[in-house]
């Protein structure tokens, strides 16, 4: 119990601690339908530290987590709109057709939520399992795979709103839905290496501030990692408190 | 359009009593999560939905094929119609193998229901009355097969509920599972093709087995989440059908009417 | 859920402060596996009362030495795959240390989600349970295989010097079957690999009180209810425990 914090400030943290879930889970259900332009602009602070993170690398400041996620946001709906408009009948009379691409559902589980004595931000991991699916593929078949990651997520106080101020995303485990067994897949991988390698990481490195990689994913000789730690009871944010450390 | 307020609009002791009563809501869902896999179909009609007459009355439990409607027909669907189920299915069972009894203790003999609750979006009503919740479910459904092994598949819901409060307490009024992927153990969703063939569905087959009250498409797997249904809950102040998740709330409800 | 009208505000704050510590200290469980922190767990989860208990399929490790001994055999385990692993795999592993390779082969991704939690009213204790969807790899003697894994864990909670530990844990697995296969089968349909026969030498200590708790599903199951959900309570004394 915070007991060296007054009612008032507990009951703000409370909301606080709130907030941190109900802001990740509305990501995760603005991601799945690809309304990354609703998510950047209602539920994210416009600040010069708001940061996002993946494997590959991290943008720093709003204005480059705009640019990453909905400026340059992976287009292939326009592709996937025009190969369906005339394999399935509702595509063509869709008005909004971004979620076309793919639906990429991130499950939210495992959160450990701490809010900042000081009641200015809050810090929470989960571990998310996730499926990426579509079944628009002009071979009129279904696709889809396993996505396994871990989430570190700081949010602000602002203006009287909680909002999102920085995201990590770290995958471990991706594989088809439901014939991969990541283990015995890693092993054989190792074993029998495939042609030319591991393929290249993609970077997307344009406009990236701290290049990749940030995470691995699992393999069978992957070294422990705590890329996003849990977070644990704080009084103000601080790069010892953080998922961006400030430079 | 979001419906911001500022945190002056409620007193302290609200502010406190309101994150109870989202923490409440999360509970109940999770319980539901239990209860299903405990089989427990008719205790969580009992005691996780509404009771009082008017809201049994409108209460519904939807899919992507269209909803029930009433406490009535959902518990036609729910509970009698997936015992008969569970009692052919024990009956074929008890065939098979005279080892196992008939008796109503195993019902459920070599099956399993995994459909546990994540990723919760609730919002209180401003006057405390009602709320809305989106969860998602990651879930297994196994059933027995004579001569095994048992039919496994994933199943992946979007969980779209509305609660009211009765007498001090949380209960499911509306509630809607919107199915998003439907895929057998062992088999690659890769070889599925996008336009199922009719009644392939095993999801879709419970469902409209029985008698469904209204039938509609509500939601259209293959479109991904373009159809925007069930959508996300914003912050209201009071209860209106029209952005329920009852059957008025679809967006296609007018149309389905004039038909 | 309790009234929560029976409450003063600040009891009511306190309470949802207990019951995101309690949820933190679950997570903090599931994730301290994938980091392959065993040997921290006893000391940093669990309770100092002597009737402590870990609740599994095969039985219950029953008091602290029997608890200590489960997440010990699992640190030898840990070991035993680096060790075999660095051999296997020189190349990859070079130029780590021993510390930093403890912990490769494995990756135990048990998220849990579906929580329900009821805070006792004298603040005291406090009950929970969840559903784990879990991805969890181990190193076998057929190389290392990744599981899916659905399991229920309830628990009993204590306040101890105003910090929430782990008194009574039950860890129920429902699937335990290789990923990408039927999981009603029972079956692994991997090959035995002699590079990893070493793995056959190692094992989990097992439960001290062996006692048959619950069966991994399976075709010939007969049906079997989850555990008791936790229900609001006003102390201990007048609830079920999850422990022996």
């Amino acid at each position: 119990m915070k007991k060296h914090l007054t009612l008032s400030q507990r009951i703000h943290n409370a909301e606080g601690a709130q907030a941190a879930e109900f802001l990740h889970a509305k990501h995760a259900y603005l991601h799945a339908k690809a309304h990354e332009k609703e998510e950047y602009s209602e539920i994210w602070t416009r600040s010069e530290d708001a940061s996002w993170a993946h494997s590959f690398g991290r943008w720093r400041g709003w204005k480059n987590v705009w640019w990453g996620h909905v400026a340059n946001y992976n287009l292939i709906y326009l592709d996937v709109y025009r190969q369906m408009y005339d394999l399935v009948p509702e595509v063509a009379f869709l008005t909004d057709f971004r979620s076309l691409g793919e639906l990429a559902m991130h499950s939210l589980s495992t959160d450990i939520i701490e809010v900042a004595d000081d009641g200015q931000s809050a810090r929470a991991s989960f571990l998310t399992p996730g499926v990426i699916s579509s079944a628009l593929h002009p071979e009129m078949k279904w696709k889809g795979f396993v996505l396994w990651e871990r989430y570190g997520a700081d949010f602000v106080f602002e203006d009287g709103e909680w909002k999102y101020l920085h995201e990590q995303v770290c995958p471990d485990l991706m594989g088809p839905f439901d014939a991969a067994n990541s283990g015995m897949d890693s092993y054989n991988r190792l074993v029998n290496p495939p042609a030319g390698g591991p393929p290249p990481m993609d970077t997307n490195a344009k406009r990236l501030q701290d290049i990749g990689p940030l995470h691995n994913s699992y393999t069978t000789v992957q070294t422990v990692q705590n890329t996003v730690p849990w977070p644990e009871p704080y009084v103000t944010m601080d790069n010892n408190n953080t998922y961006t450390q400030k430079l | 359009m979001t419906k911001k307020l500022s945190k002056s609009y409620f007193t302290e002791d609200e502010r406190i009593l309101r994150v109870w009563d989202i923490e409440d809501i999360k509970d109940l869902m999770a319980r539901r999560g239990f209860y299903i896999a405990s089989e427990m179909h008719r205790e969580e009609l009992n005691d996780l939905w509404v009771t009082s007459p008017e809201y049994r009355k409108t209460a519904s439990l939807g899919s992507n094929l269209g909803y029930y409607v009433g406490m009535d027909d959902i518990a036609n669907y729910y509970v009698v119609k997936h015992t008969e189920d569970r009692q052919k299915l024990l009956d074929a069972c008890c065939a098979a193998n005279p080892a196992v009894k008939n008796h109503r203790d195993n019902l459920g003999y070599g099956c399993m229901t995994f459909h546990p609750v994540s990723t919760a979006l609730v919002v209180l009503s401003d006057d405390g009355h009602t709320a809305r919740g989106n969860w998602y479910v990651i879930g297994q459904d196994s059933t027995w097969q004579p001569g095994g092994p048992a039919s496994c598949r994933w199943s992946n819901d979007k969980l779209a509920v509305d609660f009211v409060k009765e007498n001090g307490k949380w209960k499911i009024w509306h509630l809607v599972i919107a199915n998003d992927i439907q895929v057998e153990a062992s088999k690659t969703l890769n070889d599925k093709p996008t336009i199922a063939p009719p009644g392939s569905d095993p999801a879709e087959v419970e469902f409209n087995a029985g008698d469904p009250t209204v039938r509609m498409l509500t939601h259209n797997k293959v479109l991904n989440w373009s159809d925007n249904y069930p959508t996300e809950p914003e912050a209201y102040f009071h209860f209106d059908d029209k952005d329920s998740y009852g059957p008025e709330g679809h967006p296609k409800y007018e149309k389905y009417q004039e038909k | 859920m309790a009234d929560n009208t029976r409450f003063t505000t600040e009891e009511l704050v306190g309470r949802f402060e207990d019951r995101r510590d309690v949820k933190n200290l679950m997570g903090k469980y599931v994730v301290s596996m994938l980091l392959k922190k065993e040997s921290t767990m006893l000391k940093n989860f669990w309770s100092k009362k002597s009737d402590i208990c870990l609740g599994v399929n095969e039985g219950y490790y029953q008091g602290t030495e029997a608890i200590g001994a489960y997440y010990k055999s699992i640190d030898k385990y840990t070991i035993a795959t680096r060790d075999l692993l660095v051999k296997l795999f020189p190349k990859q592993t070079a130029g780590k240390t021993q510390e930093q390779l403890y912990g490769i082969g494995p990756f135990e991704d048990r998220c849990i989600n579906n929580a329900v939690v009821e805070i006792a009213a004298d603040g005291k204790s406090a009950k929970g349970m969840w559903a784990s969807l879990g991805n969890v790899t181990d190193v076998t003697t057929r190389g290392p295989v990744s599981h899916w894994v659905c399991a229920t864990y309830a628990a009993d909670f204590i306040l101890e010097d105003e910090k929430w530990k782990i008194w009574h844990l039950l860890y129920l697995e429902d699937v335990r079957s290789p990923a990408g296969y039927n999981w009603s089968e029972g079956k692994n349909p991997f090959a035995e690999l002699p590079d990893f026969a070493l793995m056959a030498a190692v094992s989990l200590a097992q439960p001290n009180v062996k006692k048959v708790l619950r069966e991994r599903y399976s075709l010939n199951r007969p049906f079997t209810k989850l555990p008791r959900i936790p229900e609001p309570y006003n102390t201990f004394a007048e609830t079920f425990s999850y422990g022996i």
